[in-house]
C-alpha cells in the first residue's frame, strides 16, 4: 500500500537523531510547563511556539517539535489533575473525577501511569484508523451540518447522568448553570451583548481557564483549609508507581472503545476532545461499571478519557487538515504554527501534499513514544509531589493558579473571578453538586447555540431540520438509548440479584 | 434544609436570568431565533429542575463549625484582595504577602510561611518572567504601570 511507504517516509524523517532530540525536548518543556495550573496545553504551545522559531527549524523538525509540546503539556496537566485536582482543559476535568480520588487513596502511581500506557495506546489505535480511514472520514465529516451538531451536543448532555452521584437533578443543575455562563458576553451571531451587567471585561464570555481553575483548584484549596481545621489529618502516601497486571487487563478493553470513539468523535470539526472525553467516560461507566466504583477511584474512569483525548486529537487532524477546522482550542494552536510554516490546508491536502500529512502523522506518534520513554520511570518522582507538606503544596496551588489565570489575558479581574467560582465551587461540593458537568456545559454551551441558530437560519425557523437526517435521527436514537439504558440495566440487575437470593 | 434553601435560590435565579433574557434585544440582521430563545429555554429548565431540588431533598451535608468558616471568608477576602493589589503593589510583594497568609492559615510556623512566600513568589517571577517570557506587573508604587 501506498499509504504504508508514506508513512514510512514520515518516520524515517522523524527518527533521525536531531529531530528526535526536538521531540525530547518538546516532550520535557510540555511535561514541566503543562502541569503548572491555569497554564494547560494551549497556553503551553502558545509560549514555545517562538522558541521554535528562535532555533529557526525546517518544518518537519518544528512539527515535531510541536508534536512533542502537545503531548508532553498534555500528559503534564493530567499530572496535575491527577494530583491536586487542577485541570487546565476540559478533558482534564474527566481525568480527575477518578484520578484525583486515586492519588488521595494513595494510588497516585498506577494513575499516573495509566494516564501515560492508556494516552499511547489510544495514540497507537488513532495512527491505524488514520491510516484506513482518513479519506473516508473527511467525506463523511462534511455531512456534519448545524442540525447534526445541535444534536450531537444533546446527546453529550445526555450521557450526563453518569458524571453525576445519587441526585441526577443537582447534575443537571450543574450543566445547566454551565450553559448560563456560556450566555455571557456578545452573542454568538454579534447582535446582542447578554448578561454583561454593563462590565467591559465580560464582553468576550466567561474563559474556561478561569471557571475551571476557579471551581477546581481554588475551591479545593478551600476545602482542604476546612479539613486541616477540623483537624482531620490525611496523611496521602505515594505507594505503588506502577500499574498492576490486573489493572491493566481490567482497563484494555476500555481503552480500545474510548480510542475508537474518541477518534470517530474527534474526526468531526469542532467538536474535538472534550465531547470525545466525556462520551468515552460515561459510556464506560453504563458499560463496565457494575459496583457503581467511577468517581471514587476507579483506574478505569482514568483510562478512558485519556485514551479517547489522545485519539481525539489525531482524529482532529482531519478536520483540521482538510477543512482548515480546528476541534479544540490546542488544534487551533497547532493549526496557526502550521500556517506560519507554510502548510495550507484544504480539502487536497492529503491527495496533494501527503508528505505532509503523513510526516505529521509520523511525529505525533514519535511525540507519543517520547512520551512514554521519558515519563513512564518518572511516575513515582511525580507522585512523590503530595508529599509535600500542606502549608507548602495548598498555597503554592492557590498562587500558581492565579498566576496562570493572570498570564491568559494579563487581566486581573479573571483572578477576581476565579475566587468568586471558587467559593461557589466549594458550597456546589459541600451541597453535593458536581462540578463536571459545569464544564461541559461551558465548553458546548456555545457551540450548542450556534449550531441550533444556524440550522433554523436555513429553515427560516422550522425545527424539522432536527429530526431530517438520517445522522440526526441515529443520535436521537442514541440519545434515547443512553437516557433509558442506565434505568433498565439497574432494573435488571437488581432483578438478578432477587432471583439469586431466592435461588440460595 | 439546605437543599431546600439552594433549591430556592436555583428558583430565584432562573426568574433572574428568564427576565433578563426576555428584555434582550436583537440588533440589526438578527436569526429567525434570536439572541434570546436559547437562554429562555435554559430558565425555564433551570426553573423546572429546581423546583424538583426544592421537592426532593439530600441529607444536610456536615458543614464546618464557626472558626472554620471565619478561615474561609478570610482566605477567600485574601484572593479578592490579591486580585485588587496586583497590578499596584506588583506581582512579588503581593504573591509573597498572599502565600504567606494562606501557608499561615494551613499551620505553618511564622518564618516557615514566610520563607515559602518569598520563595514561591520570587520562583514563579523568575520562572515566568525570565524563562517563559510571560510579563507580570511589576507594580505601579515601583514605577510599573
Amino acid at each position: 500500500m501506498e499509504v504504508f511507504q508514506l508513512l514510512g517516509q514520515g518516520f524515517t524523517i522523524a527518527l533521525q537523531p536531531t529531530n528526535l532530540l526536538l521531540a525530547l525536548i518538546g516532550v520535557s518543556l510540555g511535561t514541566v510547563i503543562g502541569m503548572l495550573p491555569g497554564v494547560g496545553p494551549i497556553n503551553t504551545i502558545a509560549i514555545l511556539i517562538p522558541i521554535t522559531f528562535a532555533l529557526n527549524l525546517e518544518p518537519t523538525s518544528a512539527i515535531i517539535m510541536f508534536a512533542g509540546i502537545y503531548y508532553g503539556s498534555q500528559y503534564g496537566n493530567s499530572i496535575s489533575s491527577i494530583l491536586l485536582n487542577v485541570p487546565g482543559t476540559a478533558s482534564a476535568v474527566v481525568t480527575a473525577l477518578d484520578g484525583y480520588p486515586m492519588a488521595q487513596q494513595g494510588r497516585a502511581g498506577p494513575a499516573l501511569a495509566m494516564s501515560a500506557i492508556s494516552s499511547f495506546i489510544g495514540g497507537t489505535i488513532s495512527i491505524f484508523f488514520l491510516i484506513f480511514f482518513a479519506p473516508l472520514l473527511s467525506r463523511w465529516a462534511i455531512n456534519f451540518g448545524p442540525a447534526e451538531y445541535f444534536v450531537l451536543m444533546v446527546f453529550a448532555f445526555s450521557t450526563l447522568s453518569s458524571l453525576t452521584g445519587s441526585n441526577v437533578f443537582k447534575g443537571i443543575v450543574a450543566a445547566l448553570f454551565g450553559l448560563i455562563l456560556s450566555t455571557v458576553g456578545i452573542d454568538p451571531q454579534g447582535t446582542a451583548t447578554r448578561f454583561t451587567f454593563g462590565r467591559m471585561n465580560l464582553l468576550d464570555g466567561m474563559d474556561f481557564v478561569v471557571v475551571a481553575i476557579g471551581l477546581f483548584a481554588v475551591s479545593e484549596v478551600l476545602q482542604m483549609l476546612s479539613e486541616t481545621d477540623s483537624g482531620k489529618h490525611v496523611q496521602t502516601s505515594v505507594g505503588r508507581v506502577f500499574i498492576s497486571l490486573k489493572e491493566f487487563t481490567s482497563s484494555l478493553w476500555t481503552i480500545v472503545r474510548s480510542s475508537v470513539s474518541g477518534f470517530l468523535i474527534g474526526a468531526l470539526p469542532g467538536a474535538g476532545s472534550t465531547i470525545a472525553s466525556f462520551v468515552a467516560y460515561t459510556t464506560e461507566k453504563q458499560i463496565v461499571d457494575r459496583d457503581d466504583q467511577f468517581g471514587k477511584g476507579d483506574i478505569r474512569g482514568v483510562a478512558a478519557p485519556e485514551s479517547s483525548n489522545n485519539s481525539a486529537s489525531v482524529g482532529a487532524f482531519i478536520p483540521m487538515l482538510t477543512l482548515g477546522v480546528p476541534g479544540s482550542g490546542t488544534t487551533a494552536v497547532m493549526l496557526a504554527a502550521l500556517l506560519s510554516l507554510g502548510v495550507r490546508p484544504g480539502p487536497l491536502l492529503i491527495q496533494d501534499n501527503p508528505e505532509v500529512f503523513w510526516g505529521l502523522a509520523a511525529s505525533m506518534y514519535i511525540g507519543n513514544v517520547i512520551l512514554i520513554v521519558l515519563n513512564l520511570p518518572l511516575v513515582g518522582l511525580f507522585a512523590r509531589i503530595l508529599l509535600i507538606p500542606r502549608w507548602v503544596l495548598m498555597p503554592l496551588v492557590a498562587t500558581l493558579s492565579f498566576v496562570g489565570v493572570y498570564a491568559v489575558n494579563n487581566n486581573p479581574f479573571d483572578v477576581l473571578l476565579m475566587a468568586g467560582f471558587g467559593f461557589i465551587g466549594y458550597f456546589m461540593r459541600k451541597l453535593g453538586f458536581p462540578l463536571a458537568p459545569v464544564i461541559l456545559g461551558l465548553v458546548l454551551g456555545d457551540l450548542m447555540e450556534v449550531n441550533l441558530r444556524r440550522a433554523l437560519t436555513y429553515t427560516q425557523g422550522n425545527w424539522s431540520i432536527l429530526f431530517e437526517s438520517s445522522i440526526t435521527i441515529t443520535l436521537w436514537v442514541l440519545t434515547a438509548i443512553s437516557l433509558v439504558a442506565p434505568v433498565v440495566i439497574k432494573q435488571v440487575a437488581r432483578r438478578r440479584r432477587e432471583l439469586h437470593l431466592e435461588g440460595e | 434544609m439546605t437543599d431546600r434553601i439552594a433549591g430556592v435560590i436555583l428558583v430565584l435565579l432562573a426568574l433572574w436570568y428568564g427576565f433578563g433574557a426576555s428584555r434582550l434585544k436583537a440588533g440589526f440582521g438578527a436569526d429567525p431565533l434570536g439572541p434570546k430563545v436559547f437562554p429562555f429555554m435554559l430558565a425555564i429548565t433551570l426553573f423546572l429542575v429546581a423546583l424538583a431540588i426544592i421537592f426532593r431533598v439530600d441529607p444536610n451535608p456536615p458543614w464546618p463549625r464557626l472558626g472554620t468558616w471565619f478561615n474561609l471568608v478570610f482566605v477567600t477576602i485574601s484572593f479578592i484582595a490579591y486580585a485588587y493589589l496586583l497590578v499596584p503593589i506588583g506581582f512579588i510583594a503581593a504573591t509573597t504577602l498572599e502565600t504567606t497568609f494562606v501557608s499561615q492559615r494551613f499551620g505553618a510556623k511564622a518564618w516557615q510561611a514566610i520563607v515559602t512566600g518569598l520563595l514561591a513568589s520570587l520562583g514563579m517571577y523568575v520562572l515566568f518572567v525570565y524563562a517563559l517570557g510571560i510579563p507580570l506587573p511589576v507594580g505601579r508604587v515601583f514605577g510599573g504601570r
